[in-house]
């Protein structure tokens, strides 16, 4: 099956894209990956950490490669843009660095609407070409002129695993395979544990999970929606459950009927001819792309002219369909287009120009330690609820067994791995009463409360938001914002006495991904409304209370009420 | 190295043979421009160099109230891709299946050849009485073009594009309601274009970056955006206090400078937290939100009105759900034809 990975998709960020690195990188004999991220960083392309331009740069600037959000982002672009045929290798022998193509350089400086020039650059996505070495699969097909066919073999529906079980698993020179696979995509029809099964068997023997195998299928999709050739319905009809499916257009249709009788030249007829054919080849293809793209060809009509004698014998009188750029090596093309790229300045750009501020960003990561060393008494007065009495059985039958507070700590973790908000509300609440805070919590599902719990205290409360691990394993942003806004609502429905200087807390089950986004946000908050965020995980408040309960041991309690941003305690 | 040109460029250009000195906008009919001397007249598309109704100059979409907001460069005037220019005829040409009414590319054309019938179709008129059309681009004649096009946009357009009814905005509003959320953004930054703010939307897939767009308006008025169209208007108000929040760490855009708006296509009911929240963000951080609907700002641009967020204009909350009575004020309109709580546009449904 053809694996198409899964890069940036927005057809309007690509054309942009492409005309910012054009603009800046025209003069370069070529173009590097720290090129393209520095340019795409400076023309505000690129975002890092809620940052643009050069500050964004910094913060992505790492020395691991893959961590280097900025490089791994141009590393996007540049695959998208070498399918698309609008870029291609400097050098025979590598990957990278990069020069313009023709086409390229064409999209890059269209003034208008470039959507049709689009069109035939994903129309001219085929395998196997000239670039693609290592690749995991062996189809020969001009995969969008199939997959547009398919469609409307199969009554202009299909779902998107019949992409991977069609159109992108076949042969489409071998019209046998073709109506073979049609055959057995209609075969799997009318039963969805059919389809699954074959999907399943289909991501067997490619050894991938089927995740990936599915994630194949939305670059295929994104630029067929762009071409505005298929788009997004729901469907019972196919596997008798409503599923959301992709249908054919009438462009798409209109765009089959026009290519479908078109001489579809591809690699291997290609390399069986001779010079002179491929030379006129590449210049009828590339001439022929632009004309259907709506460019004014009459300043080369007589050199089409004279192709296209050269070339009859191979496709008569038929119209081409062929990308030069897309199947071939450069080295030929610009022969026979009669330029030369690769000249120019050598390569300017530098990501170390930019000082890391990398190490700042995780020092961000970090959170406070609360240590468990103040001697402490269980609130006994606090814990009256059944809830309460429940959870301290548990710990007390598992201390009877011969655990110690560690191992207890981890056991009642792994039990509340799957807790739904009923379950986790009063936990939390439970585990803030043994620590000695009047805890309170609300109904889930009660639209009238509008924190998940509360500390009630006469002067210092504390609204809490929680977040179940079924709702979300690790914090979030969102979690952050809505801290905020329980402070905003606590401040002026004062249905609880509090000041601006007390926190508002965040409780989840693991501690934020992205930490040092949050860590940013919660000090955004603090500078603009002045007020504290506190972010606990589940594993800090069970060992804080285990602690207290087994060990009778806690921590200072008044750390809480000013507690600001990501804190941890450990047993 | 050839690098073809192509094929925008029109094979003729029209010329406008006596400068208009106005033009009565109207529904149901193409715009009829009156000339100096009295007498008036209907002109059809001008096949425009780079035409209005198709794109935003790049000024239009830059908010350079922040210079460094990385925000979507995309230029096309229509958000929903209904609109296309036919090479054939060098005119607009609209796929009605698409098109969403919300009459933007009309409120641009120079010469009032776009227009609305009552069932908020649009429609072009290709009649070119009063031009030229047979002039060959030459130089010469693209300069004169383009001045009379400049001119043209200057020139006072009046009247109204499109009556509100009931039955219009059930027909409207049966597309936004079920679009494809990727272009929520894109109605709501031209929509304010349209309005006269310069609007600098969030590139789509960028996720650093969070509020959906930033707005300028023709007064001085800043603010951040965030744009809602489905139901989770609680989620749209703390996306607005965390975007008043970076603007002002990160960009130095100061909390009381941001007049930040939830544009939304239904306003929340009654009892929805939303409005009992805004107000708490006034009482407590005196920040006070504005909140418009798609159907208001297409309301506002019909009846050629510009957005005026001044002075909180537009701040509605708990004990104030009313936007009917800010847009009839704004628009001049004493009587809006819609029906009360109709599809949660100028008040909410329930």
């Amino acid at each position: 099956m053809i694996r198409f990975r899964n890069p940036g998709t927005q057809y309007s960020t690509q054309i942009q894209v492409i005309k910012q690195l054009y603009n800046a990188l025209s003069e370069q004999a070529y173009f590097t990956l720290e090129d393209m991220a520095v340019v795409l960083a400076q023309s505000k392309m690129m975002t890092a950490y809620g940052y643009a331009g050069e500050d964004a740069l910094r913060l992505s600037n790492t020395e691991q490669e893959s961590m280097n959000s900025a490089k791994m982002n141009a590393k996007m672009y540049a695959e998208v843009f070498r399918m698309l045929g609008w870029v291609t290798p400097y050098d025979e022998n590598s990957s990278y660095p990069l020069v313009f193509t023709y086409i390229g350089i064409h999209v890059a400086l269209a003034e208008g609407d470039c959507s049709r020039l689009y069109e035939q650059c994903v129309l001219g996505i085929n395998t196997p070409t000239q670039l693609t070495d290592n690749l995991h699969y062996d189809e020969k097909v001009r995969f969008f002129k199939c997959a547009l066919r398919s469609f409307i073999e199969l009554d202009g529906v299909m779902y998107k695993h019949e992409l991977c079980l069609g159109p992108m698993s076949v042969n489409d020179e071998d019209e046998s395979e073709f109506a073979k696979m049609i055959k057995g995509i209609c075969s799997l029809r009318g039963d969805y544990k059919r389809l699954k099964k074959a999907f399943e068997k289909l991501a067997d023997n490619l050894d991938m999970k089927t995740t990936p195998v599915d994630n194949c299928t939305r670059l295929p999709i994104a630029f067929m929606k762009n071409c505005n050739w298929v788009e997004s319905v729901q469907n019972k009809s196919l596997y008798g459950k409503t599923m959301s499916c992709l249908r054919i257009t009438d462009h798409g249709i209109e765009i089959y009927e026009s290519i479908k009788n078109m001489y579809d030249l591809r690699l291997d007829q290609y390399m069986n001819l001779d010079d002179n054919t491929k030379y006129a080849m590449i210049r009828l293809g590339t001439y022929s792309m632009l004309m259907r793209a709506g460019y004014d060809m009459s300043p080369v009509s007589d050199l089409i002219a004279t192709d296209r004698k050269q070339c009859k014998n191979v496709i008569g009188d038929k119209e081409l369909l062929f990308s030069p750029a897309q199947t071939i090596r450069r080295n030929q093309v610009e022969y026979a287009l009669g330029y030369r790229m690769g000249k120019g300045t050598a390569s300017q750009y530098c990501i170390d120009t930019f000082n890391s501020v990398v190490s700042e960003r995780d020092a961000l990561s970090n959170t406070q330690i609360w240590t468990l060393n103040l001697p402490s008494e269980v609130a006994t007065s606090l814990l009256n609820g059944k809830e309460d009495a429940d959870f301290l059985q548990v710990v007390h039958e598992m201390s009877l067994s011969g655990k110690n507070s560690t191992q207890i700590v981890d056991a009642l973790f792994d039990n509340y791995e799957n807790a739904t908000q009923t379950t986790f509300y009063p936990l939390i609440a439970t585990l803030f009463k043994i620590m000695g805070f009047n805890c309170k919590f609300s109904r889930p599902g009660d639209n009238g409360a509008r924190w998940d719990a509360i500390i009630d205290d006469h002067n210092r409360s504390i609204p809490i938001e929680i977040k179940s691990p079924t709702e979300e394993q690790h914090l979030s942003i969102k979690a952050i914002r809505q801290a905020l806004e329980n402070k905003i609502i606590l401040l002026s429905r004062k249905t609880h006495t509090t000041s601006p200087e007390v926190s508002t807390l965040a409780v989840g089950y693991y501690m934020p991904n992205d930490r040092a986004e949050v860590t940013r946000l919660i000090s955004d908050f603090k500078e603009t409304y002045g007020y504290r965020i506190g972010v606990i995980d589940l594993k800090s408040l069970l060992s804080i209370s285990v602690s207290i309960l087994i060990d009778k041991k806690g921590f200072e309690k008044e750390k809480l009420y000013k507690l600001e941003g990501l804190v941890s305690a450990n047993i | 190295m050839r690098i073809f040109k192509e094929s925008v460029d029109r094979k003729r250009l029209s010329i406008i043979n006596d400068m208009p000195i106005s033009i009565d906008i109207r529904q149901s009919s193409p715009g009829r421009v009156r000339f100096k001397n009295g007498s008036t007249s209907q002109i059809g598309c001008l096949g425009c160099i780079n035409p209005r109704c198709m794109s935003f100059s790049e000024q239009e979409i830059e908010c350079d109230y922040v210079s460094s907001f990385p925000c979507d460069k995309s230029i096309g005037v229509c958000p929903v891709d209904a609109l296309s220019w036919d090479i054939v005829i060098d005119a607009p040409t609209i796929d009605i299946c698409k098109c969403i009414s919300c009459g933007i590319c009309v409120s641009r054309c120079p010469i009032g050849a776009m227009y609305f019938s009552e069932q908020g179709e649009v429609h072009i008129n290709s009649n070119t009485g009063y031009t030229e059309k047979n002039k060959i681009p030459d130089s010469s004649v693209k300069d004169i073009h383009l001045s009379q096009i400049k001119q043209l946009i200057k020139i006072p357009h009046t009247g109204i594009l499109l009556n509100a009814s009931d039955t219009l905005f059930e027909r409207v509003y049966k597309k936004p309601l079920g679009i494809d959320s990727k272009y929520h953004n894109f109605i709501g930054r031209n929509l304010l274009i349209a309005l006269g703010c310069k609007c600098s939307m969030r590139r789509i897939g960028d996720v650093y970056t969070r509020m959906d767009a930033i707005y300028l308006s023709s007064t001085g008025t800043f603010g951040a955006i965030e744009i809602e169209f489905g139901r989770d208007t609680l989620e749209a108000v703390r996306g607005i206090l965390d975007d008043i929040a970076v603007l002002h760490t990160r960009y130095g855009i100061h909390r009381n400078n941001n007049k930040a708006m939830v544009i939304c296509l239904q306003l929340p009911n009654e009892r929805q937290g939303y409005w009992q929240v805004v107000k708490d963000i006034k009482s407590v951080e005196k920040i006070k939100i504005g909140t418009v609907t798609v159907g208001g700002l297409m309301f506002l641009l019909w009846n050629g009105c510009t957005l005026k967020p001044e002075n909180d204009l537009y701040y509605l909350d708990y004990d104030n759900m009313d936007l009917r009575n800010i847009l009839s004020k704004e628009t001049g309109v004493a009587e809006i034809g819609l029906s009360k709580r109709k599809l949660g546009i100028m008040e909410p449904m329930k």
